[in-house]
């Protein structure tokens, strides 16, 4: 039985054009890479521990989710919102990490001139990236659908139907992104094709973060049109189709339903057939052009400009030390893709707080007496020291990393001023314009006064919140580390579950400005202490660099003494 | 002459307006050590990436074996070896895994594969280190797996970029004397490289590529009486280089001496 089961995927892969004896060796290496790859000098950061505290963080949330929500809503809706966020997650996982496992053209260097067909090499690429989606899907609703079956209208077969869709709608949703990556692949060569990715990507971190919002205020709206029987609106929502296919397995066949799930199957069926017919078929000649494509030339900029940035140098960076790494970092922020794409939405939210605004009719100012809390003015202030912690969680690694050899060889004697030029540079590059757009933004609603002395106040809060993410600084050379496959996911997820931590803050804020003097003093306060915290930082940062560059000697040594 | 093993016609890569290959046309017959130089950026590269279609052409024509490259690929990557330039290893397998893995990209049976690999390992010394990870191997060590792997399924057709990178002296010479053993019984091989010395005394004929296009086509012999020069390398800096060599390394000297004042 089993060896007729494998004989008939045999010949329904080689009937896709698939040679299933290489699928399965370079399947087997591809994953046992990701798997192996581990980075000697910081443990823990690999690719399974990595998985599996993604996996258990994700676990856990929906858990928490579906404790809340199971016996609040009916089945419908319940499946709607847990498909809406697996698929979302998964979206956003497979465009955040999973870039170069589709698109990858160093390791077409490796196999291009090897007898692999177009087909099976997709195939390849496209079942590492299953297995990780399975993973990751099944722990986004194993437990959503277990507690399903006793909700409201509790139905006991839900798991057995639901669980299955759910990996369905997160094979679609996974399918959906490496259709873009096809799309984008054909028409713009490799530098302009992992812009253009970073482009896409800050967009979607953007909907992901902000479309809650949106589905808060939507909510109440569908469910009074899927009440009335015009859920027309539904065929465009991809989980809503799934949330059909739910209701049609368990045997709800309303003519609604098993229109979403008639969707939901055809549109699954066009995504897998358009990925594997026109994506595949050229997809090695694709990575080969994309590694062939000449790198974008870059404009110069004007003499003045130079200028003015050498003065900025000058001026913000004493020592020699302090200035490389200041334009070292400032560099690095401009064209680091996946810094782009890590911190730069943030600089979205002013905007985002604005139409905030408008929808609230008013943002509550602080200042002024008022009966309701103003809470989208605290969390405002705090996106500078979110900020803060995803900087610091993505100093070391790059994808550029090979070339850190640089302050291995040169003698960096100050590593404290090093350090303080690289703070120095984020505080620049991004947390002064992002308070400068916040008061902005904050002027539309109240005085200018007020507004900036707000983002004053943010900017004073973010300045001591470096100090403290560098005091557990774990050493290195900023961006001198290889990235991992999750690695970056679970510290992205892990730096979202201090939020609540952030709700000691909003008290801290209330009690400010509860007295007139309160924000001055307040600003002085903040910065005084985050000048005392900053200098202490770039001391323990330098320290734990220096210790890491004497284990990285002896481990040298070691495999000196080996060979 | 025996039949043609490489068949290039028009050969042409172009990107972004910038020709990397231009219209270039040879033949290597079977038998051949064929050494094809070139200055930085001359597109040696190019057409060896094009030759083993890793790179697909603008324009013009490949044949190995009598198959059409771009019509019959995978025939064709059966047929050949390559050892490229840089990179080409995934550094976190083991040499065993690895050239396990690439014996199976080419369906030999298990047995012939298990052999090979011992093999192959003990003749480069390679053999007590064959379960380390590539990442922990030598710039040489790793360059042996490459050569490795490239010959693992006994291809008719070698290419070869570069393939001295690293080596050590012993390790040199034992590859020079396989690549004439290879040719004599009826290998074909391609020999891309900068270091003239080894391409006079192992290839058989000469191809030099400048600015995309083949500037002398012969054996050393012919090459040198052409030119009227005494070596190869002077050949090469006649056929290659627009300015003074001397003058230029001149030039840097006293730009770096001249920081020390």
């Amino acid at each position: 039985m089993r060896h007729r089961l494998l004989a008939l995927l045999e010949h329904g892969a080689r009937r896709l054009g698939i040679d299933p004896h290489q699928h399965w060796h370079l399947l087997r290496v591809s994953l046992l890479l990701d798997f192996r790859r581990q980075n000697a000098l910081s443990s823990g950061q690999s690719t399974p521990s990595a998985l599996l505290t993604t996996c258990l963080v994700y676990g856990i949330f929906s858990l928490l989710l579906a404790l809340f929500t199971f016996r609040v809503l009916d089945l419908f809706h319940y499946s709607l919102i847990f498909l809406s966020y697996s698929m979302l997650m998964i979206a956003f996982i497979v465009l955040s990490e999973f870039g170069a496992t589709i698109v990858s053209p160093d390791d077409y260097e490796i196999l291009g001139h090897r007898p692999i067909t177009s087909r099976t090499y997709f195939a390849v690429k496209l079942s590492n990236l299953l297995f990780y989606i399975l993973m990751i899907g099944s722990a986004l609703n194993v437990f959503p659908a277990f507690l399903g079956a006793f909700s409201e209208s509790a139905e006991r077969l839900f798991p057995l139907i639901y669980f299955p869709v759910a990996l369905l709608a997160c094979l679609f949703s996974a399918m959906l992104v490496v259709l873009l990556y096809g799309a984008l692949l054909r028409v713009i060569n490799y530098e302009k094709f992992k812009d253009a990715l970073v482009y896409v990507q800050i967009a979607f971190s953007f909907l992901v973060l902000f479309g809650y919002q949106v589905i808060l205020r939507a909510m109440p709206y569908w469910e009074q049109e899927a009440t009335a029987g015009s859920r027309r609106a539904i065929l465009i929502m991809p989980p809503g189709w799934f949330a059909g296919l739910v209701q049609v397995g368990l045997g709800h066949w309303e003519r609604d339903f098993v229109l979403w799930a008639g969707w939901s199957m055809l549109m699954t069926g066009f995504l897998v057939g358009a990925g594997l017919r026109s994506f595949s078929l050229e997809y090695s000649f694709h990575l080969a052009r994309l590694r062939a494509a000449t790198a974008e030339r870059r404009r110069a900029r004007s003499p003045f400009r130079r200028r003015m940035a050498r003065a900025l140098e000058r001026l913000l960076a004493r020592s020699p030390e302090e200035r490389a790494a200041f334009y070292f970092v400032r560099r690095m922020l401009r064209r680091d893709r996946t810094l782009k794409l890590r911190l730069y939405p943030a600089l979205g939210f002013p905007i985002a707080f604005i139409v905030l605004g408008i929808l609230e009719k008013g943002l509550t100012d602080p200042f002024l007496p008022s009966k309701r809390f103003p809470s989208v003015a605290f969390f405002m202030v705090l996106v500078g020291p979110l900020l803060v912690l995803n900087f610091h969680a993505l100093l070391p690694y790059s994808s550029e990393h090979a070339a850190a050899w640089l302050f291995r060889v040169t003698p960096v004697r100050d590593l404290v001023r090093f350090f303080a030029g690289v703070k120095k540079a984020f505080l620049v590059a991004l947390i002064l314009p992002l308070f400068l757009l916040i008061g902005a933004a904050l002027s539309w609603f109240w005085t200018p006064w007020h507004a900036f002395l707000h983002a004053a106040l943010g900017f004073a809060l973010s300045y001591i919140f470096l100090g403290i993410a560098f005091l557990f600084y774990r050493g290195g050379f900023p961006f001198s580390q290889e990235p991992m496959k999750m690695t970056q996911t679970r510290q992205m997820t892990l730096t979202f579950l201090c939020l609540p931590l952030f709700g000691a803050f909003f008290f801290l804020f209330y009690m400010l400005y509860k007295y007139a003097e309160g924000p001055f003093l307040a600003l002085g306060l903040f910065l005084l202490l985050g000048w005392i915290l900053n200098r202490a930082a770039d001391q323990r940062a330098a320290r734990a660099t220096r210790a890491q560059q004497e284990l990285e000697g002896e481990v040298l040594e070691w495999f000196d003494d080996l060979s | 002459m025996s039949e043609p093993m490489i068949e290039v016609v028009n050969l042409t890569k172009q990107y972004d307006g910038v020709l990397a290959v231009d219209h270039i046309s040879f033949t290597i017959a079977q038998g051949e050590i064929v050494g094809y130089l070139g200055p930085n950026g001359a597109g040696k590269s190019t057409t060896v990436k094009m030759l083993t279609g890793i790179l697909r052409p603008t324009e013009g024509s490949i044949a190995i074996d009598g198959l059409d490259l771009l019509k019959d690929p995978i025939e064709v990557k059966r047929r050949i070896g390559y050892v490229p330039e840089t990179g080409g290893l995934y550094e976190s397998l083991t040499a065993y895994e690895y050239l396990h893995l690439v014996g199976r990209l080419y369906h030999l049976p298990e047995e012939v594969l298990d052999h090979r690999v011992e093999e192959f390992l003990k003749l480069f010394g390679l053999q007590s280190f064959m379960h380390e990870r590539l990442s922990s191997y030598s710039k040489g060590m790793k360059q042996k797996v490459l050569i490795s792997a490239a010959l693992l399924h006994n291809p008719k057709v070698l290419f070869l970029d570069e393939p001295l990178t690293g080596l050590d002296a012993h390790s040199a010479l034992l590859l020079k004397e396989l690549l004439r053993r290879l040719a004599a019984e009826g290998k074909t091989i391609f020999y891309c490289s900068h270091i003239l010395d080894v391409v006079e005394r192992t290839c058989t004929r000469v191809i030099i590529i400048h600015k995309g296009r083949i500037v002398a086509d012969g054996t050393v012999e012919q090459l040198k009486e052409l030119t009227r020069q005494g070596t190869l390398e002077d050949v090469f800096k006649q056929l290659t280089y627009s300015s003074d060599i001397e003058e230029l390394a001149q030039a840097f000297a006293r730009s770096i001496l001249g920081m020390e004042g």
